[in-house]
């Protein structure tokens, strides 16, 4: 079944799966099959934000006076999180607009791209701030080893995706020679990468993305760095979005509420999925000693990080119908709420400890000789 | 006068508190520590087993909720509760 952008064949879109059905032809709202996902789109709509909005001046001279290990945490994570970033700001669309049915679902789809290429953006932005020379930085993603095998096991469900669904779109079932190799097309394998593909998204938003920002904020809980900490506060608020989305996707499938066959895909990859998440655990660990190879930072190690990154898995796998696999009870780091607490419920800034604010403040301590000009 | 609900807790903790309180004030309240991110209904980390009793919402949640279950971060309380807390 070839992809059409404009497939003329009259369908209702009520009655479509969220993928493998009828391309969408009329973008129309006025109906929804799946009516969370026009929430989703309406949610993330009013998160919008620009990078330039924060003030990152100050996180210059915080750079500047950190140790070489500090530096080493904090460029490593940013340098990861903009591998991710670029992964997700395109990856949703390739690999998953050419099997939407939803126009809801599709709509969706870009604007949740669309979001994580404002992330990228703010990567440059706090990049450009820190340094004279970004290629530095930048040069150096592709070649890093500890990032790329990291980066390269997300892009791997979306890759394999993609290459089966341009096969089936080109050749439809069957068996046929392509660049990697000789595929063996059938929808059920299809929609078998399609359920690990977005099981691959929900770990990486679930728990990848939150090694970074547990970082983030730990610098920021010593007032160092604030403004990329805000900027993370941010993109934190929109990944818990995208976590929700891909959970509502998976929650569907598993249901049976869309797609019968969906619903028994989901039940085969019950243990590959809890298998996935306990990798991407494993794999983040790794990374938190990567990070910590040097020395640790005040008020974060190795060890506590490791813990964190169980703790979070576990509370991610229940969403999904999958027993909890590390069974951490307890939150390592209770400072993280603060900072992953949307600003709806926000004290006001000169309540919460952000020094930033605080710049170009009155002195307010006045002494007797300051009086001494005075005359009555 | 404020009209008291109850909140049972796996079958045999009884909180009581009024109608219309925040849900996940009251469990933190009583020692409760339930894992929370965003506190207005669109992360889902909070997701807890509530088998029975009305809540409204205080921002329409976008986060999954699946069937008996409820999001305590911007839950307001209308009626008795049951929960199951598994930790």
């Amino acid at each position: 079944m070839a992809y059409s952008t404009f497939s003329q064949e009259k369908n209702d879109a009520l009655q479509e799966p969220m993928f493998f059905g009828n391309p969408v032809n009329v973008a129309r709202y006025d109906q929804q099959k799946f009516e969370i996902f026009e929430k989703l789109i309406e949610k993330q709509l009013s998160f919008f934000w620009r990078p330039e909005e924060i003030d990152v001046s100050k996180d210059r001279i915080d750079y500047g006076k950190m140790s070489d290990h500090e530096r080493h945490i904090f460029i490593s994570n940013l340098k990861y999180q903009t591998l991710l970033d670029s992964i997700q700001g395109r990856s949703p669309n390739v690999a998953l607009l050419p099997l939407v049915s939803l126009p809801e679902l599709e709509t969706w789809i870009e604007t949740w791209a669309f979001s994580e290429t404002i992330h990228s953006r703010s990567y440059t932005h706090i990049i450009r701030n820190i340094t004279n020379d970004p290629s530095l930085i930048f040069d150096d993603i592709v070649g890093n080893k500890d990032i790329v095998e990291r980066a390269e096991y997300t892009s791997r469900y979306y890759d394999d995706l993609i290459n089966y669904q341009q096969a089936y779109n080109l050749h439809g079932e069957g068996v046929h020679k392509t660049d990697v190799g000789e595929l063996d097309i059938n929808m059920h394998d299809l929609k078998t990468k399609l359920y690990m593909c977005l099981m691959s998204v929900n770990v990486l938003e679930a728990i990848r993305f939150y090694v970074s920002f547990a970082c983030s904020f730990a610098f920021a809980e010593r007032g160092l760095m604030e403004g990329n900490a805000k900027i993370i506060k941010l993109i934190a608020r929109d990944e818990q979005l995208h976590l929700s989305s891909t959970q509502h996707m998976i929650n569907l499938i598993r249901s049976g509420q869309d797609d019968p066959e969906m619903a028994e895909i989901a039940e085969e990859c019950k243990q590959a999925a809890a298998d996935m998440f306990k990798e991407g655990a494993e794999q983040e660990k790794e990374w938190a000693e990567y990070l910590f190879k040097d020395g640790s930072m005040l008020g974060l190690n190795k060890e506590i990080l490791c813990q964190y990154v169980e703790y979070i898995t576990d509370v991610r796998v229940k969403a999904i119908g999958i027993d909890p696999i590390f069974n951490v009870t307890k939150n390592p780091i209770p400072w993280m709420k603060t900072w992953l607490a949307s600003d709806t419920v926000q004290v006001a800034p000169q309540e919460v400890e952000i020094s930033s604010y605080l710049v170009g403040q009155v002195d307010s301590e006045v002494n007797v000789e300051d009086l001494g000009d005075f005359e009555l | 006068m404020k009209q008291k609900v109850t909140v049972t807790v796996n079958g045999s903790t009884e909180l009581v508190c009024n109608k219309n309180d925040n849900l996940l004030r009251v469990l933190e309240k009583n020692g409760y520590e339930i894992e929370y991110e965003c506190q207005e209904g669109h992360c889902g980390t909070c997701r807890t087993i509530m088998t029975d009793g009305e809540v409204e919402y205080a921002y329409e949640p976008v986060a999954y909720i699946g069937k008996n279950e409820v999001l305590p971060c911007s839950a307001i309380i209308k009626s008795d509760l049951n929960l199951t807390i598994k930790w």
